[in-house]
């Protein structure tokens, strides 16, 4: 059998020697092209042209491969060319460019890309943007900055966590609320990084809005999976969100005005053209209305106001070809004060709270294959509850203060190293303090001549976290890539360690011209927790530190994706199945919430839960050209299990969502105006609702025997009251949420500048969407019954909104 | 200018209709038709007879009917460890709060099986094993001391052996005995709120002060000494009473008890979802196809010398 097989293998001999000889040779000059002085290294940044700002994302490929590069966070890429070559710089938004090159060594060059002009629908536009099958990356979706403000505008304003939303695999909470839940994560488990530093609470005006002011973003990228090893942090999702580094080549100015909210921003160069600065600011305007319309309503006794504002603020500096540092600064706050006054009582209740956000960055290039970035940073996130009344007569007065929050100083360093066109490692190591306050109570009276002062509740708690990474994007072929990476993180709180080591895997394969398959792996581990009463996202949620008691958060998560360019269409389609474990998750314990006091909310927790998430989620993405947009499906499926929390069986996550539609078209009809409309669609909330009501009789501290006599059922076994029968945790479905948005835009270009109307409508027809269920009692006097109706509040109708914005030239 | 015209109109139209009914709109919601279910009580204890009430749940919607809905007309039987089931008898004397009643003899150990069968309901049934007398000695008054919110209680404490090789679960109820001249002596509650600085005392939940629960699971199969507080009237104020005595009673009470009494304190404050508050809570049964609870208890009682 064996000699019958080797029968069949050809014999050397057998081989002509003219064929041989052109084996070798050709064989040899592969090997000279690959490794020989030939390939040079060509590098440099990708920038948009007009202001020189640095594309994050953009693609540098060789015409006629698959060989390439992609730009890095600050724009830069690097890559080994044959001597002549024609490179293909592009990024959604932009025109491609085609550079013939010749290359007698290693060289820089940095191209700066026009924004793209819209082609008419005939012309198929592929091969603008890298080709989706391509890339390594799963579950990652970017948006520009351009296509976000294409969205429509709710409240005049653009809304880059709404966006967010719309994708496949994103949930979004509550009714109007910016809470992101990612694949049956929580809305502490995604790592939002604004200019690659983690913010704690993102929301404005109770998550009507993000923190994220839209004038001031380059691009977002969401991660739900496939992580690579540079990130670590939090178990869900990564939303990097960059922020412009500001116009380098003009100075520039633009002003919004809205229905409840202005902004303004100005940009510039700096230092002839070496640097450039950014200041951007935002502040709604509700309180001016509310303030006076409240006093007035109330003969002066009552006023009522709230705002909130956003500032941004970047330098950047090119200290020398090599060097370039920046600055930059987030600051954000909401504050709602209600007072009330009369001629013996006053009381004063103000609620805060805020970011604060410093960076300093420093980016070295010590070679053409080697970027390094060392950064510092600081931020805060606080929460405030602020009480007074004072009685004029009684000399009398007491004070309530309730402050949680978080506080971090951390130091990165990052270093970049483009091997060669097969392997280009990432590696860094991160060092994180952290400050917890999780609730402090102080109450302070002077009521009836005693006086009284007392501070109780969790504070001053330190932890440190140190992580080291290394990844590496391996190229196998043409056909085959890897992201290849372990993160490795070290937890220290209060003498307690905790160390992880957790590898992320994903691979590309490709199947065809336009299609490929993807695996990912990813575990992570997330060293905080959010303690929320609603987890609705609301500011009352509390951070803390994992602990000995409430250890780290941890998850593995595996993804399969199908990825396929659609020509005919000019977009790309996206095939994704997942599944999620995550594990130490916690809870309040039944019964507790922010409201009750303890000396230790670890008291108050349950911190053994478990999360298993799976679905399927599609994409069609059509990211240029005239008519663009997406529209995403997603069937899922979500569960927590807890073992002291609905008698510890399985239920069904909060915002566990089995179908959810996500639809964002725009369409620019001329140069002047483009209209944009969104549909989502999702399954009800699952919420704990009463279905039934039973008398509930409780045993007696006093027998029959000891009074001496029987009183009756009741009576006899102890007080009695009414139960309420829960179909379980969660087993209630809200009705399901569907809503329009429509937006128009008319564009005008004028003599110092450009105007832009942007109308909108939310909820165009008018859904009447559930956001909070309540049992509704009325008396009927004819019949003397009491009725009960389940009912539900709606937030939003129909809302018209506008804003206006002018461009300085 | 015709443009602005326009402009401003429209901007004013959808402004005035997003106004109308801003944050509520009036919409009813359908729940699904609760099948009422039966909800079966009986607490038992050694010596006395076995009392079972039988009512039925109501769809929340039409709750207001929960207190008629008494059930009378019900077969219901109890059975003892293997013993043939015997069928408790309607109690007729009391017909707007109807009971059963049987008599078997109970005795710490013995296990019980309630059932009960009513036309157009599922069947109910529930078990339980009365728990053995817990083990208690040296119970005194310790003195007048203050809370945590700094209110002055009373002072006890008592020692307490735990059952070995069990899962234990133990209330403490302060008792008042009264015995006028002429009437047959009698008990009544001697304190109207219990608490303890021992952090695992109403773990579950740590406000409920209406009464004081607590496991075995920081002193399993040992001893421990328990400080306790009571707000008894006559010890805080100094009221002599001289025909009332005061008596410790540790009740070891089955897991059902434990469970139902305590899961009621923390379902009572969380009907409903609120969005600034917690989850409500579910209650606890260990009623097959039903609601309510079967428990069990056994209980020792120690007189309390106050004279110093």
């Amino acid at each position: 059998m064996l000699s019958q097989k080797l029968t069949n293998i050809p014999d050397m001999s057998e081989i002509k020697k003219a064929d041989f000889k052109k084996f070798c040779t050709a064989t040899i000059l592969c090997a000279i092209t690959l490794f020989s002085g030939a390939q040079h290294r060509i590098s440099g940044y990708i920038e948009d042209k007009s202001t020189s700002e640095k594309l994050f994302g953009a693609t540098v490929v060789i015409e006629g491969t698959s060989q390439g590069a992609v730009s890095n966070f600050h724009g830069y890429y690097s890559l080994e060319v044959p001597s002549e070559v024609v490179l293909v710089y592009s990024f959604v938004g932009y025109e491609p460019i085609k550079k013939a090159i010749h290359l007698s060594g290693d060289s820089t060059l940095t191209i700066g890309l026009s924004s793209s002009v819209v082609l008419d629908e005939v012309v198929i536009e592929g091969n603008k943007d890298e080709r989706i099958e391509l890339t390594p990356q799963v579950s990652t979706v970017k948006i520009s900055g351009k296509q976000l403000m294409n969205l429509p505008a709710i409240g005049g304003e653009v809304d880059v966590l709404k966006a967010i939303q719309l994708m496949p695999g994103v949930q979004s909470g509550k009714e109007g609320l910016t809470g992101i839940y990612v694949r049956g994560g929580g809305p502490d488990q995604n790592l939002i990084l604004l200019d690659g530093v983690p913010l704690y609470n993102v929301s404005h005006l109770g998550g009507l809005f993000s923190v994220f002011n839209p004038d001031v973003i380059s691009d977002v990228t969401l991660m739900k999976g496939g992580f690579p090893a540079r990130y670590g942090g939090r178990l869900s999702s990564v939303i990097n969100i960059k922020v412009k580094d500001g116009n380098k080549v003009n100075n520039t100015t633009e002003g919004t005005v809205g229905l409840i909210s202005a902004r303004v921003m100005n940009q510039g160069p700096i230092a002839g053209g070496r640097g450039s600065y950014l200041i951007g600011a935002r502040r709604t305007y509700i309180d001016l209305l509310t303030r006076p319309l409240s006093k007035s309503a109330s003969d002066g006794k009552s006023s009522f106001g709230y705002h909130f504002h956003d500032i941004n603020a970047k330098l950047s500096y090119e200290v020398t070809d090599k060097d370039k540092i920046q600055l930059s600064i987030y600051q954000g706050d909401d504050r709602g004060l209600a007072k009330l006054k009369d001629t013996v009582d006053n009381s004063r209740s103000i609620f805060a709270w805020g970011n604060l956000l410093t960076t300093a960055r420093w980016n070295h290039l010590f070679s053409d294959k080697v970027f390094t970035s060392l950064m510092v940073n600081y931020s805060k996130y606080r929460f405030k509850l602020d009480y007074e009344y004072e009685n004029t007569r009684e000399q009398e007065n007491e004070s309530f203060e309730y402050k949680s929050g978080i506080e971090d100083i951390g130091v990165s360093y990052e270093v970049e190293y483009y091997m060669n066109n097969n392997h280009n490692f990432l590696g860094g190591i991160q060092f994180i303090n952290h400050f917890f306050t999780p609730g402090v109570n102080r109450i302070k009276t002077n009521l009836e001549g005693s006086e009284m002062e007392t501070t109780f509740g969790s504070f001053d708690i330190r932890s440190t976290e140190f992580s080291g990474y290394v990844e590496d994007q391996w190229s196998l072929g043409s056909l085959v890539k890897f992201n290849l990476g372990l993160h490795y993180n070290n937890y220290q709180i209060e003498g307690d360690y905790f160390h992880s080591v957790q590898p992320r895997a994903t691979a590309r394969i490709l199947t065809s011209d336009n299609s490929s398959l993807k695996f990912s792996y990813a575990s992570m581990q997330q060293n905080v927790h959010l303690l929320t009463s609603s987890g609705a996202g609301l500011p009352t949620d509390i951070w803390v530190p994992a602990t000995d008691i409430a250890k780290p958060q941890s998850s593995q998560q595996v993804t399969i994706a199908y990825t396929r360019t659609l020509d005919f269409v000019g977009a790309d389609l996206t095939i994704e199945a997942y599944k999620k474990e995550m594990s130490n998750l916690i809870a309040y314990a039944e019964g507790e919430n922010w409201e009750e006091s303890a000396a230790d909310w670890q008291d108050k927790v349950e911190s053994d839960g478990r999360g298993d998430s799976k679905g399927l989620e599609i994409l069609l993405h059509r990211k240029e050209g005239r008519f663009n947009g997406w529209l995403g499906y997603t069937i899922s499926k979500s569960d927590r299990q807890f073992s002291s929390v609905n008698f510890g069986r399985t239920f069904p996550y909060k915002y566990d969502r089995r179908h959810d539609v996500g639809l964002l078209a725009s369409y620019e009809i001329n140069d002047r105006t483009d209209i944009s409309m969104a549909w989502v669609y999702g399954t009800g909330n699952a919420i704990t609702l009463g279905e039934a009501r039973y008398v509930a009789v409780l045993p007696g501290q006093v027998t029959p025997q000891d009074i001496g006599f029987f009183w009756g059922p009741s009576m006899g076994f102890g007080p009695a009251g009414e139960a309420e029968h829960y179909n379980g945790r969660n087993g209630f479905r809200m009705r399901s949420y569907h809503r329009a948005d429509l937006g128009v835009r008319f564009k005008k270009q004028k003599k110092n500048g450009q105007r832009i109307w942007n109308i909108g409508i939310y909820n165009v027809y008018n859904r009447a969407n559930p956001f909070y269920y309540y049992f509704d009692e009325t008396y009927d006097f004819n019949t003397n019954e009491t009725k009960r109706k389940l009912k539900q509040v709606t937030l939003f109708p129909i809302i018209p909104t506008f804003s206006y914005t002018y461009k300085f030239n | 200018m015709r443009n602005s015209t326009l402009t401003i109109i429209a901007v004013a139209f959808f402004s005035l209709t997003g106004c109308e009914d801003f944050f509520e709109r009036d919409v009813e919601v359908d729940i699904p038709e609760h099948e009422p279910k039966l909800v079966m009580y009986s607490y038992i204890y050694p010596g006395d007879s076995i009392q079972i009430i039988l009512s039925n749940s109501v769809g929340i919607e039409k709750s207001h009917d929960i207190w008629n809905s008494w059930i009378s007309d019900a077969q219901v039987t109890v059975q003892k460890g293997d013993e043939t089931s015997v069928l408790a008898s309607l109690n007729v004397k009391d017909e707007y709060q109807p009971y059963f009643v049987a008599y078997p003899e109970i005795n710490s150990g013995d296990r019980f099986r309630i059932s009960a069968s009513v036309n157009g309901y599922e069947s109910v049934v529930a078990e339980v094993m009365v728990p053995m007398e817990p083990v208690i000695e040296n119970a005194k008054f310790t003195g007048v001391r203050l809370d945590e919110e700094g209110e002055e209680q009373a002072g006890f404490n008592f020692k307490i052996t735990d059952e070995k090789d069990a899962d234990n679960f133990y209330e403490i109820i302060i008792l008042n005995r009264y015995s006028p001249e002429g009437e047959t002596p009698w008990f009544d509650l001697g304190a109207w709120n219990y608490s303890s600085f021992l952090p695992w005392m109403n773990e579950s939940n740590p406000n409920f002060s209406d009464r004081l629960f607590f496991t075995d699971n920081a002193f399993k199969d040992g001893e421990i000494t328990i400080d306790f507080l009571a707000g008894v009237w006559d010890l805080i104020y100094g009221y002599d009473q001289p025909d009332v005595e005061l008596f410790l009673a540790i009740r070891s009470v089955s897991e059902s008890y434990y469970e139902y009494v305590t899961t009621y304190s923390l379902h009572q404050g969380n009907q409903f979802p609120d969005l600034f508050t917690g989850e409500p809570v579910p209650m606890y049964t260990n009623v097959e196809n039903g609601f309510g609870v079967f428990g069990a208890f056994s209980e020792t009682r120690i007189k309390i010398d106050v004279s110093d």
